[in-house]
């Protein structure tokens, strides 16, 4: 895929983020499971692994809090968390998602009509 | 199986040169922590599974082009540390380990922790007069001064006194058969027993207390402040900066006087201090250095011999500034501490 992708990977891009932190608001996850049910919705991830760095970033952000897991086998887990701030944007988002994913629909429907 | 994986991460580590460090180290560590939990927890127990999972993950180019676009805007990559870091206080420890151990290093260990305490821009003027004051000198010099005599005591006798000198190699000795009177006086002072000790004791925890209090306060203060990008200087460590720290710490030790104010000079010429490390150094070396000139010019004026004491005195003060000095730059190259 060339570096700008198609516009919907764009969009995906823009809102996989609060994907992953809607995920991580029903419960504190691994990598790995975070990584796999955002898989299984259809269309969402199409490199899996480039939800790490994002998760990084979020990390960053302070949206996103990690903590460390022994684990019996081998090196420790990373367990990811939403923060207050995470949750306060992910509500945030919603809230603007639902204005945005309704006026597009309208539009759209309109217009092919 | 686990070749397969090794050879991804393998690849992944070298696509990933680009990013800083720390968000290297992190991206490679996420990775393979994934690919762990698939192999324990997700069934992929032979090649076509890992490889499958691998498929999924994405190439290495893609996941280091999504770090990338997700780092901070960083133009180049750097060398070493990029990612903010809190900053340490260093220069502050340094200064608090010098006034309490380095004492014990005749004057110049003490001094060099006053350069530092002074020099410092954690603490307020009245943590820096109150570390100075308690106890000047440090515990070292609590412990020698202690150690010396203040009062000494003669007994005199009267009587005739009779020098045996047995020959034959055995020494001279000296008897004196019918002492009739034996007396003793003293001169100078000293505390009795307990209050001696007790005013010692206090004079060494003065400053291990005072020491435990400047550090602290440098740890709250250095807790407030922001995060720090460690910057290197343009040259970060090069031959001169090399050099000149060498000459620095060991010139000292083989070539005094010259070796140290040469190493002092190339790490003036260098661009990967700041002023301000710089001037630091530069009262490390130099300030020692004074007095061992002037201790020497004095010796010489007053036409005294110069005893062990000074002597010792003199070769630290050349040696060990330099050698102070030469640590802390090492420390601190590319850092504001």
């Amino acid at each position: 895929m060339e570096p700008g992708g198609t516009r919907i990977s764009q969009l995906r891009r823009g809102v996989l983020e609060f994907c992953v932190l809607a995920l991580l608001g029903d419960s504190e996850l691994y990598g790995f499971d975070l990584v796999r049910r955002l898989a299984e919705v259809d269309g969402l991830v199409t490199s899996e692994g480039t939800i790490y760095p994002l998760l990084s970033r979020l990390r960053r952000e302070g949206w996103v809090a990690t903590s460390w897991v022994e684990s019996e086998q081998g090196p420790p887990r990373r367990y990811y968390a939403l923060t207050e701030d995470g949750r306060a944007a992910l509500m945030a988002f919603c809230a603007e998602w639902s204005r945005f994913r309704d006026a597009v629909d309208g539009v759209l429907s309109k217009g092919t009509r | 199986m686990q070749a397969v994986v090794e050879e991804y991460l393998a690849r992944l580590r070298s696509a990933a040169w680009v990013l800083p460090r720390e968000q290297a180290e992190e991206l490679v560590a996420g990775i393979a922590e994934h690919l762990e939990q698939a192999r324990t927890s997700g069934g992929a127990n032979d090649e076509a599974a890992i490889r499958t999972v691998l498929d999924r993950l994405g190439e290495p180019e893609e996941l280091v082009a999504a770090a990338r676009a997700e780092a901070p805007p960083v133009a180049v990559p750097q060398w070493g540390r990029a990612a903010p870091e809190r900053p340490r206080a260093l220069h502050e420890g340094f200064a608090v380990g010098l006034l309490t151990l380095g004492s014990f290093v005749p004057v110049v260990g003490w001094l060099a922790g006053a350069v530092l305490l002074w020099t410092s821009r954690r603490w307020t003027t009245v943590h820096k007069v109150v570390g100075t004051l308690l106890v000047p000198g440090g515990p070292g010099l609590v412990l020698l001064l202690a150690s010396m005599p203040t009062r000494t005591c003669v007994a005199s006798i009267s009587g005739p006194i009779v020098v045996h000198a047995p020959g034959a190699g055995a020494d001279p000795f000296v008897s004196s058969p019918d002492a009739v009177e034996a007396q003793t006086s003293c001169s100078g002072f000293a505390l009795s027993g307990g209050w001696g000790i007790a005013v010692l004791a206090l004079w060494l925890l003065a400053p291990l207390i005072v020491a435990v209090w400047l550090w602290r306060s440098a740890q709250t203060a250095v807790a407030a402040e922001a995060p720090v990008v460690p910057g290197r200087g343009p040259g970060g460590w090069g031959a001169l900066e090399v050099a000149g720290v060498v000459l620095l710490c060991v010139g000292g030790f083989v070539v005094p006087v010259v070796a140290p104010l040469v190493g002092l000079g190339l790490v003036l010429a260098s661009s990967s201090w700041s002023a301000r490390q710089r001037n630091i150094a530069g009262a490390l070396v130099l300030v020692p250095l004074a007095l061992c000139v002037l201790l020497v010019v004095l010796a010489v004026m007053t036409m005294s011999l110069v005893a062990g004491v000074e002597l010792v005195l003199a070769f630290f003060g050349v040696a060990l500034g330099p050698l102070a000095a030469g640590v802390y730059l090492a420390l601190t190259l590319g850092r504001e501490t």
